[in-house]
């Protein structure tokens, strides 16, 4: 395994810890892009990174997560103030592995049209399945896409909705914050104008094995922690026997290699950001076909 | 990884028993690393695709087979047992455009089993014994020792006898140094049948332990 050479993947921040996860005095090793990395915590908590030739990488702390880099003008983090706002809760799901490309766990979580078929009664109805027609859109001065007037039906949009309720029509908002993150807003129960915000940040360790870490933002003074967390990891466990069955594992971003319907109009345009970028790192760059 | 893996449709494969996968049924089946997806609809036409949708990749195999079509477990997309695409979920109105098409290849059933590129023949009744996986390549593989009689080849087969009654062998690589056995016979006796699948068994058993 040897580390990447794509300095477009090279200059972002990823995560390779979530907060506590490696114990005061303890010591964790971990892979990011092809290259081992060390992490080590203080008597606090706090953590160093390091390389196997000793480098000290730099690193911050957000999201409830410890993000480091391995290029030297990395692409800024992204602002995403709910976590700053104090009335929410600020839950941590722990991390998951996933053998895949970041980028087909990304678009997965893009994804509307697969609520009804992989989280059946959870996120969809099998009764329910049109995509409606949403907008895309590049923010230019951030350098994110977002896709918004997203809507759909669902049976049990999160831990209170499914206390709630028997379904809803949830708002959804998506921020793709990087090439390797993604986040999303959604209809939080009792609030008219305040949404829930859940982000997906990946730690890819080769370009067709991850780890994938969900912070969560919510509106919910109700539900348990551990019932959320339970809850979001329910939804990524069904996500993850798709991710790892689709081929090819990377993406492959040749128009005619795959088939898109207006549906994917995210996927069609996180694709082709990808692409103008110049990323190479988890793609399938020529037709697979 | 992700380079794009080549079908050798040149030859005829035996790939699976036919009665592992009765209408209604999707089985995946993998050769020499290539991926394809094998099922039957409810009259009993087989098809065998690669495994793989046209939409976002998913493995068609993982899907299930719903009014004679094959439904991707992703997204629901519909095929039908011409391959083409009749139904996307995410947008009920649209008739799918006729490029929406799964791919196929050439299959046809012969001595009990489903082979690629087969050429189509009336057997007669032909059982599923058993297939069993060993890790070793197809060239180390070792025939199990059923047959009465000395083995003839047909094809991809090797045809034997018990109790005057016929046995058929075929092999074929499966992926990283694994191979498949599949063995089907005519004979009716449905005992005689497992203590043949048990035989198996402990043949596999036998090479596995050599291997490791
Ligand atoms: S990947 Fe098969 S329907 Fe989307
Ligand atoms: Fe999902």
């Amino acid at each position: 395994m040897t580390i990447t050479s794509d300095s477009v993947a090279l200059n972002q921040w990823f995560p390779v810890a979530y907060d506590g996860q490696v114990k005061p005095g303890a010591s964790r090793d971990t892979i990011l892009l092809g290259e081992p990395l060390t992490l080590r915590a203080d008597a606090s908590g706090d953590l160093t990174v390091q390389t196997q030739t000793g480098d000290t990488l730099p690193t911050i702390r957000a999201f409830t997560l410890v993000f480091t880099t391995l290029g030297d003008n990395p692409r800024p983090m992204p602002v995403i103030q709910e976590f700053d706002e104090p009335d929410r809760r600020v839950v941590n799901c722990g991390s998951v592995g996933v053998q895949t490309s970041p980028c087909r766990i990304v678009e997965n979580f893009l994804d509307m049209a697969h609520f009804c078929f992989v989280h059946t009664d959870i996120l969809g109805a099998v009764d329910e399945t049109e995509v409606l027609s949403y907008k895309t859109r590049l923010h230019e001065d951030v350098d994110e896409i977002w896709a918004t007037d997203c809507k759909f039906f669902q049976p049990a949009a999160s831990q209170s909705a499914r206390d709630a309720s028997a379904g809803q029509l949830t708002d959804y908002i998506y921020r793709i914050t990087s090439p390797f993150s993604v986040m999303l807003y959604k209809t939080a129960m009792g609030y008219a104008d305040r949404l829930d915000a859940i982000c997906l940040f990946i730690q890819p360790k080769t370009e067709t094995d991850c780890i994938a870490y969900m912070p969560m933002a919510l509106l919910d003074d109700v539900s348990s922690t551990t019932s959320m967390i339970d809850f979001q990891q329910t939804i990524f466990l069904q996500d993850r026997i798709i991710l790892e069955n689709q081929r090819p594992r990377l993406l492959p971003i040749s128009p005619r290699s795959e088939m898109p319907t207006r549906a994917d109009l995210s996927s069609v345009a996180y694709r082709r950001w990808l692409k103008d970028k110049g990323l190479r790192f988890g793609l399938l760059l020529e037709d697979a076909a | 990884m992700g380079a794009a893996l080549a079908l050798d449709t040149t030859q005829a494969t035996a790939l699976a028993l036919s009665a592992h996968i009765p209408p209604g049924d999707v089985h995946p089946a993998i050769l020499n690393g290539f991926e394809l997806a094998v099922w039957r609809d409810s009259a009993g036409q087989l098809n065998l695709w690669e495994d793989r949708c046209p939409h976002r990749g998913m493995r068609l195999s993982f899907g299930f087979v719903r009014q004679d079509r094959l439904t991707c477990l992703y997204h629901g997309w519909e095929f039908g047992s011409d391959s083409g695409c009749k139904r996307i979920p995410a947008h009920p109105d649209l008739e799918p455009p006729k490029t929406l098409c799964a791919k196929p290849f050439a299959v046809a059933e012969r001595f009990g089993m489903v082979v690629l590129n087969g050429a189509p023949h009336d057997d007669g009744t032909w059982y599923g014994v058993r297939t069993i996986f060993v890790p070793r390549p197809l060239q180390d593989v070792a025939i199990p020792d059923i047959s009465e009689t000395p083995w003839r080849t047909d094809g991809p087969f090797m045809l034997g006898t018990i109790d005057t009654h016929q046995v058929a062998v075929a092999l074929h690589a499966t992926s990283d140094g694994h191979s498949a056995i599949h063995v089907t016979t005519t004979h009716p006796d449905m005992d005689k049948r497992l203590s043949l699948a048990r035989a198996l068994v402990d043949h596999r058993q036998a090479m596995t332990q050599e291997t490791t």
